[in-house]
């Protein structure tokens, strides 16, 4: 495994949606691709337009259910593997979740309890997948709307050991740790002060909207002020190799695309 | 088939065919006319150049370039919320039709939209405003004459196919590749729609396009609109798009879907 992961700059989320904007946008500087959705035997046009670019490629999988209690699918690893390999990816990434159990797909991200018999089963889970791996592993902190009672770790020192015993990279979701901040009372700033920041290997930004007395992770509206605000606190904290922004739906125009981009480029990159 | 049915084959395919060019040539005939008032805008141009379904093209193209519609490479196209208005900040009959067909969850193929867009209120007032105007040939006539003009080829070739089933003296081979040549004059005839703009509508295209080529055409309104990518599709076409990639995306075939145009129906988002 290597010690050190390439800078990538900042990017966006690769959706066919967007594929020709993806590609004409200024500023991208690497790529994320749902990994369920690639095919390493056929790649899309834009994708291996953007590949040609020297633009990295970053396969983000949501099926692996590391958090689960089955062990990992080796399947679904092989696939997320042939993909990295398809796509000259230098990591993947997950999320720290479980989205099936007893047979049953709960189509959802859901988060998991923060015990230490869960973390050992997500360490076994997690080591069981970066044995298949070609590439470095990362794992994304996700959105809650309901919490696990009976808590024996905070967030970051659920995270912080999973690290030291996986030796995992993060994917630190700024915006996930807005909303768990909204509707659960976390304090983000202890999470950003507790995680081992030397293993970020890069960072998420996303939109949410207020709907029912909840703040949902949505990605389908614009970054909101207090996560640019996250992710400048955790860029006095350290420079993240990169910095990806997800939409997932309610495309806005390029212009607005755009203007996202740079404003978390001036979060980031002060100087520039 | 002997010497004389072949001449006569011959000199029937050939006057099928000089009857559907003539039949096209003659629908857009000079016919009464209303002074024009004003100049013409893009969409009017665009429909003179190339009937509805150019209006729809440029339509698309226009707002594609305005950031009010995305389109996918698949072409699957999106509205982005945002909405293009004239100075007076009026929104075109045309436009609002467009963006009111892509508010649909999941987008829409670009030929759907074309298609629908085309058949449109919106499109079809535009075309009787033309008609009014002396400048385009009414839109059922020319659909009639597209249909009527391949009539005596297919005529022909179901006359001689009959030969070949009943097998009256026929050589089969022969017969049944003279069937299928008239049949190709036919498809080949039917591909190419015919004409839209009558002589003093064609002298008003010719108008915009001097002065387009000069840089000089009034209003500055349209020398602005033509000058886009929309310009070069509404006297162009499609083919005229000068960016590769939207122009491959924007004429991509998918499914037609003829029950499914107008955003009321329920089956909106069923693609």
């Amino acid at each position: 495994m290597v010690s050190v992961l390439p800078r990538l700059g900042v990017g966006i989320g690769w959706r066919p949606e967007i594929d020709l904007t993806v590609e004409r946008l200024p500023g991208v500087e690497f790529v994320e691709v749902i990994a369920e959705n690639v095919r390493g035997w056929s790649l899309p046009e834009s994708l291996r337009l953007l590949m040609e670019r020297g633009i990295p490629v970053l396969p983000h999988a949501v099926s692996l259910s590391l958090g689960g209690a089955d062990p990992v699918d080796r399947s679904r690893v092989a696939h997320l593997a042939a993909a990295a390999d398809a796509l000259g990816a230098p990591l993947v990434s997950d999320h720290i979740a479980f989205v099936r159990g007893g047979g049953m797909e709960a189509g959802h991200l859901l988060p998991i309890p923060r015990t230490r018999d869960t973390l050992d089963v997500l360490v076994a889970n997690v080591l069981d997948a970066q044995a298949e791996l070609p590439v470095p592993l990362a794992l994304e902190n996700v959105a809650a709307l309901v919490e696990w009672p009976d808590a024996e770790l905070t967030e970051g020192q659920f995270l912080a050991e999973l690290v030291e015993r996986t030796g995992c990279w993060l994917l630190v979701d700024v915006h996930n740790l807005y909303v768990n901040a909204r509707n659960l009372g976390h304090d983000p700033r202890e999470f950003l002060d507790t995680v081992p920041l030397e293993q970020l290997a890069y960072v998420h930004v996303a939109g949410g909207q207020d709907h029912q007395g909840l703040y949902h992770d949505t990605h389908a509206h614009p970054v909101p002020q207090p996560v640019l605000e996250l992710l400048g606190e955790l860029r006095h904290r350290v420079e993240p190799p990169g910095v990806l922004l997800e939409r997932d739906d309610r495309y806005p125009a390029d212009a607005e695309l755009a203007a996202e981009i740079a404003s978390i480029r001036a979060v980031v990159e002060p100087a520039a | 088939m002997n010497a004389t049915s072949l001449v006569w084959y011959a000199l029937l395919l050939v006057g099928g065919t000089v009857w559907g060019c003539w039949l096209r040539q003659h629908v857009t005939r000079p016919r009464d006319w209303l002074p024009l008032e004003r100049p013409l805008d893009l969409y009017e141009v665009a429909y003179l150049s190339g009937g509805p379904r150019r209006v729809a093209d440029t339509a698309l193209t226009r707002l594609v370039d305005h950031d009010a519609l995305r389109v996918s490479r698949h072409g699957r196209v999106h509205a982005t919320g945002r909405v293009v208005t004239d100075p007076t900040g009026q929104v075109d009959a045309v436009d609002a039709h467009l963006l009111a067909l892509t508010a649909v969850p999941g987008g829409v193929p670009a030929d759907r939209l074309v298609t629908c867009l085309a058949a449109s209120p919106a499109v079809d007032f535009l075309g009787r405003w033309l008609v009014e105007r002396g400048l385009a040939a009414p839109p059922a006539d020319v659909r009639r004459a597209r249909w009527l003009s391949t009539t005596p080829l297919h005529g022909l070739a179901a006359a001689m196919g009959l030969h070949l089933v009943l097998g009256v003296g026929a050589h089969r081979p022969g017969l049944a590749g003279l069937v299928l040549v008239t049949e190709l004059f036919a498809v080949l005839l039917h591909q190419f729609p015919p004409g839209v703009a009558t002589p003093l509508g064609q002298r008003v295209l010719h108008d915009v396009e001097e002065a387009r080529r000069t840089g000089a055409a009034p209003p500055p309104q349209l020398a602005a609109a033509m000058a886009g990518a929309a310009g070069q599709v509404a006297v162009g076409g499609l083919a005229a798009h000068p960016d590769s990639p939207l122009r491959r995306a924007l004429s991509r075939r998918g499914e037609r879907a003829w029950a499914w145009c107008w955003p009321s129906s329920s089956s909106c988002s069923s693609s």
